[in-house]
């Protein structure tokens, strides 16, 4: 598992003009995620705090949704990040993108 | 003034749900209604989640009952929520489902007389009012009251469908939430709610009138209808025959579709929905077939329309359609 600065960093490498979209397809699949509960209660008010403050789409709402969807979905979140022409971000989050 | 409100039935993860009602905020409505069944999340525990995280949109039980929930402890739980969220809760009460009731031994006695003797004695309770109150089902002693100031007035909705029930809400209620999505029934349900309204010597204009309908929206018509289909099939396997009859369906198709049910045979039971049962229990469609049916119902007269479940086949963006381009529409007709 990535550390919340590590995350903050390979963001870094996206381009912010993907932001607004990333951070909806990302909320989709947690909405949609099987194995939902597994986020931590404490990740999930940081996101409604967000979201209520509409942010889900700067660099520390996407890292969160990020990492909350590494651990639902890590397969879902690397096939997302490729169909965005992502695959690099995807790789050094260790997903392997086919 | 027109008003707006979504349903959502705690069913889902608590913060799926809140996320979806963060939504419906931000999108322009006004009211969010929570189900109250005992098999679902906790309606009450979860609305107080939701008073932390809103800043703007009502809060309603939608509804609560007073066989599983004391009126004391409605009106309690409502009190304290009205700490949380102050002036933005309402509460919904109605008869509860007669299923679910039986599912935990809850007899539904005498649904209209515990509905009227619960919102009694919730309002006298939020008033701190503490007269005593004799009814036959519950009882509220002489000097019983809240030990905390309750600052704002919640408002009591009553959740209804047949007559009578229609009939005491508009004697009682401050709002009705009438159980219907097609025109007629809406009609025949006003009604009745203007005969108790002259009966309490009140005005239709001092109630909040809503339609609390399965409502089903997407870009496609198909995938709107194929989101409502499930819903559909419950609505039409509980219906009373006298509605059955008034929209032309057969009895025989909705107790094809009730034994499917029985038998959990899913696939059978929503392959037996006919459009017939869409059209008469749903509002579903595009988003302008929509606009088109809702403007209809305020035509009629309903001051709220609620889009209820399943609100369509990916609810956030179903949402957003709601949002972008129904709301806006439907404000211009107000």
């Amino acid at each position: 598992m990535k550390s919340r600065a590590d995350l903050r960093e390979i963001v870094g490498r996206i381009p912010s003009e993907l932001y607004g979209d990333l951070s909806m397809d990302l909320m989709d699949l947690l909405l949609a995620a099987k194995k939902g509960d597994r986020i931590p209660s404490s990740s999930v008010k940081e996101l409604l705090q967000l979201w209520r403050r509409d942010k889900l789409d700067t660099p520390d709402g996407i890292s969160l949704l990020l990492e909350a969807a590494l651990s639902v979905d890590p397969e879902g979140t690397g096939r997302l990040l490729a169909s965005k022409g992502l695959s690099e971000v995807a790789g050094k989050l260790g997903l392997e993108v086919s | 003034m027109r008003r707006f409100g979504v349903e959502f039935v705690p069913q889902e993860l608590y913060w799926r749900t809140a996320f979806y009602v963060m939504q419906a905020e931000k999108r322009g409505f006004d009211f969010v209604w929570v189900t109250d069944h005992f098999n679902n999340r906790n309606a009450y525990v979860f609305l107080g989640f939701l008073a932390a995280y809103t800043d703007r949109i009502r809060l309603g039980l939608g509804v609560t009952n007073p066989y599983l929930i004391h009126p004391a402890v409605a009106a309690q739980s409502i009190a304290t929520l009205n700490d949380m969220a102050p002036g933005r809760v309402v509460l919904g009460m109605g008869a509860g489902d007669k299923t679910t009731l039986d599912m935990v031994g809850v007899r539904q006695e005498a649904p209209l007389r515990a509905v009227k003797e619960a919102v009694e004695i919730i309002r006298r309770f939020i008033a701190r009012d503490p007269s005593g109150f004799e009814g036959k089902i519950f009882v509220k002693r002489e000097g019983s009251r809240f030990n905390f100031k309750v600052r704002e007035r919640i408002p009591i909705y009553i959740g209804a469908q047949g007559p009578k029930m229609l009939a005491l809400a508009g004697r009682i209620g401050d709002g009705v939430l009438i159980n219907a999505s097609h025109p007629e029934d809406i009609r025949r349900a006003l009604v009745n709610v203007e005969r108790g309204v002259r009966r309490g010597g009140r005005s239709l204009s001092d109630l909040d009138i809503a339609a609390y309908t399965s409502f089903s929206v997407a870009k496609k018509e198909k995938d709107a209808r194929g989101a409502v289909t499930p819903v559909v099939a419950f609505i039409a396997a509980g219906c009373p025959p006298r509605i059955l009859e008034r929209h032309e369906i057969p009895l025989e198709a909705a107790e094809k579709i009730r034994e499917a049910l029985v038998k959990r045979d899913w696939g059978k039971a929503f392959s037996s929905v006919t459009p017939e049962m869409i059209e008469a229990f749903s509002i579903c469609g595009t988003p302008e077939t929509c606009v088109e049916k809702v403007e209809a119902l305020f035509k009629l007269g309903i001051t709220q329309f609620v889009a209820g479940s399943p609100l369509g086949p990916k609810v956030r963006e179903s949402i957003d359609l709601l949002g972008s381009e129904i709301l806006p529409s439907l404000r211009e007709g107000d």
